[in-house]
């Protein structure tokens, strides 16, 4: 169905570009919302992501590959975004203002505040490595390939923002139990 | 006491919160952007002015092309030599081939073909000689072995024939990447001070330009080059010329036309140039190919373009 679509897009049929986008869109939102940690700059690299895509869409030699094909020019779209934002935004929110969904029981808040605290701190390529690893499930070596990059450096990326958010976390917990000796 | 918690479980947790829903207006935006988007070909992008002007008169430039397929049949050139050759011939519109062609391939076209659309001040007549050339009429060009890849990889080619009005400036920039700012103070007219202006321009590695006679009209000829270091493996165009202003290198520009006339598709990249002064107008015939394409068909391309002949209207 998607190889379809894509093939009718290649021939410059809009309204088949549109179904694709419409299947694959919440996914890229989720991906790009993941990455930049803002809604409305992972709306601006999504759209960009699609216009890209539509007009890149015949150097694409396998339909059967257009999500992963996608999916690239989505992190780079993010990459884009990030760059634009730290250029030209003056203030940078530490908390997500954006409604969360999916919540998890395990997560408390000060997790969270944390988690978010370090992910913010990671570059935006470590924050697409983690992502691609984490929320999307995909081996190193799928990562990289999928980013575009070599397995090394997909490797050195998630070694770096795991230690990062692991290090956030263990620096809460020692905050938290020196507060509870204190009190 | 806090039970220990595994914190990859968490940052895996933490990863899977958040918004996960493309808003619709999103999509709406999208659509109403490709409607107006073109699909790039592998020799693209294009100068806006031409496309725009195509898609005005597409229907009767296919018309006149048909016309012209069957009119100019039995007519051509016989004009031979490499785009650093200098020959001297009479200056004709048409010439009688050496031998007949047939008229169309296997859904490809052959033997004379017109390259440019009705309204071209111009109009670019080639001998198609061997099989395979598709037709871009909304380019006003031919290519052949279009395998959807830009330079280096490429093994693809093709014949762009472009012209102008007298008069015309052409903005050659002093540095194809940072084109937006290296504008020429004073723009280009004539074949010779377009070329040497290519000459002189950064990281084009120009050759020499050398004199030329194609259809019996005299100019010049230069070869530039897309510098290799904008190779950058799975990127898209826009992502390889990143450091270039808008993202795109740039070769020339017309004045008084919104933006670059004329975009490199890839790293390495070379494009012939044949620059010839058609009783005023300026055509620029641009043989585009990439390292990987092979030598007999550069050659076919460049006997493509040494066969053109010329009308005014």
């Amino acid at each position: 169905m998607q190889a379809t679509l894509v093939d009718q897009a290649r021939r410059g049929d809009a309204e088949a570009f549109d179904s694709l986008a419409r299947m694959v869109g919440d996914r890229c939102m989720a991906i790009a919302f993941r990455i930049l940690r803002d809604a409305d700059l992972a709306e601006d690299a999504v759209q960009t992501a699609f216009i890209t895509a539509w007009r890149e869409l015949r150097s694409l030699r396998n339909p059967d590959l257009f999500e992963p094909w996608l999916h690239r020019i989505l992190t780079h779209a993010c990459y884009a975004e990030a760059r634009h934002r730290t250029r030209w935004a003056a203030g940078i929110r530490l908390l997500p203002a954006e409604p969360v969904h999916g919540l998890d029981n395990t997560l408390t808040v000060d997790d969270r505040d944390q988690l978010e605290r370090a992910l913010r701190r990671l570059t935006v390529e470590q924050r697409a490595v983690l992502v691609f690893h984490h929320y999307l499930g995909l081996s190193i070596s799928e990562v990289a390939e999928r980013i575009g990059i070599p397995v090394g450096t997909a490797k050195s990326r998630l070694h770096h923002a795991t230690r990062a958010m692991r290090a956030s976390l263990e620096a809460d917990a020692r905050t938290s139990t020196n507060q509870e000796r204190m009190a | 006491m806090t039970a220990p918690r595994d914190p990859d479980r968490l940052i895996h947790a933490f990863l899977h919160e958040g918004l996960d829903e493309l808003p619709d207006p999103v999509y709406d935006a999208v659509r109403d952007r490709i409607e107006q988007t073109r699909q790039r070909t592998f020799i693209g992008p294009w100068r806006t002015s031409l496309v725009t002007k195509a898609m005005k008169y597409g229907l009767a430039a296919a018309a006149v092309v048909v016309i012209a397929v069957i009119g100019f049949q039995f007519l051509g050139n016989s004009n031979t030599g490499g785009p650093g050759a200098s020959e001297s011939a009479e200056p004709s519109a048409t010439a009688a081939p050496s031998e007949p062609a047939p008229s169309v391939w296997a859904g490809s076209p052959a033997g004379p073909f017109v390259v440019t659309s009705a309204d071209d001040p111009v109009q670019v007549t080639v001998n198609i000689a061997s099989p395979g050339w598709v037709p871009l009429p909304e380019f006003d060009a031919l290519s052949k072995d279009d395998d959807g890849l830009d330079a280096p990889e490429t093994v693809g080619a093709a014949l762009l024939a472009w012209a102008w009005p007298a008069g015309t400036a052409f903005n050659v920039y002093g540095d194809p990447c940072q084109w937006s700012t290296t504008i020429p103070e004073t723009p280009a007219t004539t074949p010779d001070e377009i070329a040497a202006a290519f000459a002189a321009q950064a990281l084009s590695d120009a050759t020499a330009p050398v004199d030329v006679t194609v259809g019996g009209f005299v100019g010049k000829a230069i070869t530039l080059h897309v510098p290799m270091s904008f190779d950058l493996p799975n990127a898209t165009r826009e992502e390889k010329f990143g450091d270039c202003d808008n993202d795109v290198f740039a070769f020339y520009g017309i004045e008084g036309e919104t933006g670059e006339a004329r975009n490199a598709q890839g790293a390495g990249q070379i494009d012939e140039l044949w620059i010839l002064d058609v009783n005023g107008a300026i055509v620029i015939l641009d043989a585009t190919y990439s390292p990987a394409t092979p030598a007999d068909l550069v050659e076919e391309m460049r006997a493509l373009a040494e066969s053109a002949t010329f009308e005014l209207p």
